[in-house]
């Protein structure tokens, strides 16, 4: 059985004064976070409870989302994928930043929370609402506080070249953490700068990352997602249970992805889908196998967990 | 592995030395999962295996309007249909193919539409024959991949109500509901990280014979494309990633994908339209200087050997127009300008239907090929 942790929960980052309490009500913001200067206006304010917070010195992120570079890749439809995964990562007790506008607000929320990264959004008034019903919806997920499932090790130099290609990484869905070393259970390591991926092939991370999925091999990854490359996934464990969480980028650009199929390495018997503004979505075409179970998402606007259980 | 499915390999080693000069470099490692087993009663190349037969008719067309005339069209079927079978009555010749029991796939191309797509009057034509021989129209449908491009031509118009019109999805990369699960093709390409195709789903599951009506057309990748890339890329989804730069794999992944089962079986015949066409820049019909009338329509079992007799077409009309030979791979004439036929966007790949062939397509030697011309 699962239960609720205490979660991180990102938080609204508000300049305004109390004066524009009613439209944050209206949006159905609860909470909020105030420079120190507005803090005595919040006090009184009756709904919302107010926390001061500073922005300075927390990592300044780019929003979230997709972009197409027709001019920078090559005859290919398939949208570059802006994602903050792999900051927080190389900062796993880091303090960051977004401000966002619009839709982008939920969106940044959900990624902000799938890394389980304290992050505080300022957005505009078009931003409030999105970002209120994904902090409710947010709030009702359980996680089961499982370790993250990977199946390479990365060991991040700190490199801007580090970064790169553990930002393609995060996008291609290529399951890593951070590592100091070789670790027993990870079936890949690398450590840029090693006769296998010299520091001068970095300069192109792409084929960086080529290189390392085709040592890897896909027969191994533990996560495959076919039909949609917008969809950022990302994984724990425990040993009966296993929580997908899934970022769709798109989102950004107002897009629900279609149905997607996704393989797991490993036989789960049944599995339960949570899906943001979409609660009577249900997995199809469930297949768990002996070695690998498949089902097909049948959409996603911005954010779902899957919990598959054995 | 699914105890359910079928895992089979290309087999590149018994196509050694069958391969044209450059496209055979390198054939990706393709691996194809179906639920169904490899048949030894295909559909294609089925009962005629190298056979083609070709119906002209002046009148079949107007050049000017492109007004078909419906007529016309339905005497080509007869006449076509008759000549290939050597049945006298209509009747007798689609029971050939078809029972009264069958639920019918009619794989139509819309990727020229609202111009150039399978001519309504014909696939009208062939519900029609159909209906003759006691299939009821429900066990009917006409399908494409891409609902807007389906739409764009109005089938509805020329069909029984009850008639089933059916688009696997709405718009590019929409969905993966309407393809089947667990019959797909994996590849990587160019390192994509989306790297299956799956198939449509009611060719897996609901269709018990499919009739393929292609469109007379080159293509900017593929060379031409006819029956064997509306019985592959028509049916799969994410196809388009075979392209890249000037690199298309469009030589080994139009037969690969049509050899998978239970396309080669359930696809029992092929009618082409070519009472109007595209000679460049295809398989759209952006340009209609490209545009052209060849008043055809040609019938088969044996998708191959159509494809191959489409070549001709193709490849006549490009020489009329003083064009490149779609096998020309000249880097001189690679450009993204293809509304000027001396450029193209890819090195094209006709030698897809010769691959095709050592795949148990058909037969695709022009002198081993028998055509039968009829002229209405």
């Amino acid at each position: 059985m699962l239960f609720l942790l205490a979660l991180v929960l990102p938080g609204l980052y508000w300049q305004g004064g109390a004066e524009t309490a009613l439209l944050l009500r209206q949006a159905g913001i609860t909470h909020v976070l105030v420079p120190a200067s507005q803090a005595a206006s919040w006090k009184n304010v009756s709904g919302i409870d107010a926390k001061t917070a500073d922005p300075q010195g927390a990592v300044k992120l780019p929003a979230p989302g997709i972009s197409f570079r027709m001019n920078r890749s090559s005859a290919t439809r398939v949208p570059w994928v802006n994602s903050n995964g792999w900051q927080f990562m190389r900062r796993p007790t880091g303090r960051f930043y977004y401000d966002v506008s619009g839709a982008s607000s939920a969106l940044a929320t959900a990624e902000a929370f799938c890394y389980g990264t304290d992050a505080m959004i300022q957005t505009d008034a078009a931003g409030l609402r999105p970002l209120a019903q994904m902090l409710k919806f947010l709030e009702g997920i359980k996680s089961s506080g499982g370790a993250l499932v990977s199946d390479i090790g990365f060991v991040d130099d700190g490199s801007p070249a580090a970064g790169e290609v553990m930002n393609l990484l995060v996008r291609d869905n290529l399951l890593f953490k951070i590592v100091h070393a070789t670790e027993p259970g990870l079936k890949l390591t690398v450590r840029l700068g090693s006769p296998e991926y010299p520091v001068s092939e970095a300069k192109n991370p792409d084929a960086m990352v080529h290189r390392i999925r085709a040592n890897l091999t896909d027969e191994r990854r533990t996560l495959r997602i076919y039909g949609t490359s917008v969809v950022v996934a990302r994984l724990t464990r425990t040993p009966d249970h296993l929580q997908l969480q899934l970022l769709n980028y798109g989102f950004a650009r107002g897009t629900r992805v279609g149905a997607f199929r996704v393989r797991i390495c490993g036989r789960y018997s049944k599995a339960q889908l949570h899906s943001y503004e979409s609660p009577g979505d249900q997995l199809v075409d469930y297949d768990p196998e002996s070695d690998a179970t498949e089902f097909t998402v049948p959409g996603l606007k911005a954010y779902a967990v899957i919990d598959l259980f054995k | 592995m699914n105890r359910r499915s079928f895992i089979y390999l290309a087999a590149p080693s018994l196509l050694a030395g069958a391969m044209a000069e450059t496209a055979a470099e390198s054939i990706p490692d393709y691996r194809i999962t179906s639920r169904f087993p490899h048949s030894p009663n295909h559909g294609a190349p089925g009962s005629y295996k190298g056979q083609v037969v070709r119906v002209h008719a002046e009148k079949s067309i107007d050049s000017g309007s492109a007004r078909v005339d419906r007529a016309v069209v339905k005497r080509m079927l007869s006449a076509g249909m008759q000549s290939l079978t050597g049945c006298t009555r209509d009747q007798d010749c689609w029971s050939r193919f078809i029972s009264s029991n069958d639920i019918v796939g009619i794989k139509v191309n819309c990727s020229g539409a609202p111009h150039i797509m399978s001519s309504p009057e014909i696939v009208a034509g062939i519900v029609d024959n159909l209906v003759a021989i006691g299939v009821p129209a429900r066990q009917i449908w006409i399908y494409e991949r891409f609902q807007g491009q389906l739409k764009s031509v109005g089938y509805d118009r020329y069909v029984p109500n009850s008639v089933n019109i059916w688009a696997a999805e709405k718009d590019f990369r929409g969905s993966i509901l309407g393809y089947d699960p667990k019959t797909y093709v994996e590849v990587d390409f160019f390192g994509e990280e989306d790297t299956r195709s799956f198939m449509t789903r009611p060719v897996a599951d609901t269709f018990t014979k499919i009739i393929n009506v292609p469109k007379m057309k080159e293509h900017q990748a593929a060379g031409v494309t006819g029956c064997l890339k509306n019985m592959s890329y028509g049916h799969f989804s994410n196809v388009d990633r075979s392209h890249r730069f000037t690199k298309t794999n469009t030589y080994s992944f139009i037969g690969t994908l049509a050899s998978v089962e239970p396309i080669p079986t359930k696809v029992v015949l092929n009618i082409m339209d070519g009472l109007s066409g595209v000679w460049q820049a295809g398989p759209f019909s952006e340009y209609p200087q490209f545009r052209f009338y060849p008043k055809q329509i040609l019938f088969g079992t044996d998708p191959v050997a159509m494809d191959r007799i489409l070549i001709d077409v193709i490849e006549e009309k490009r020489k009329a127009e003083g064009a490149p030979s779609i096998f020309d791979r000249s880097p001189s004439h690679i450009g993204s300008d293809n509304s000027n036929p001396n450029f193209n966007a890819f090195i094209r790949e006709p030698g897809h239907v010769e691959y095709a062939s050592h795949l148990g397509l058909g037969i695709c030697e022009r002198d081993r090929i028998k055509l039968k011309a009829i002229e209405l």
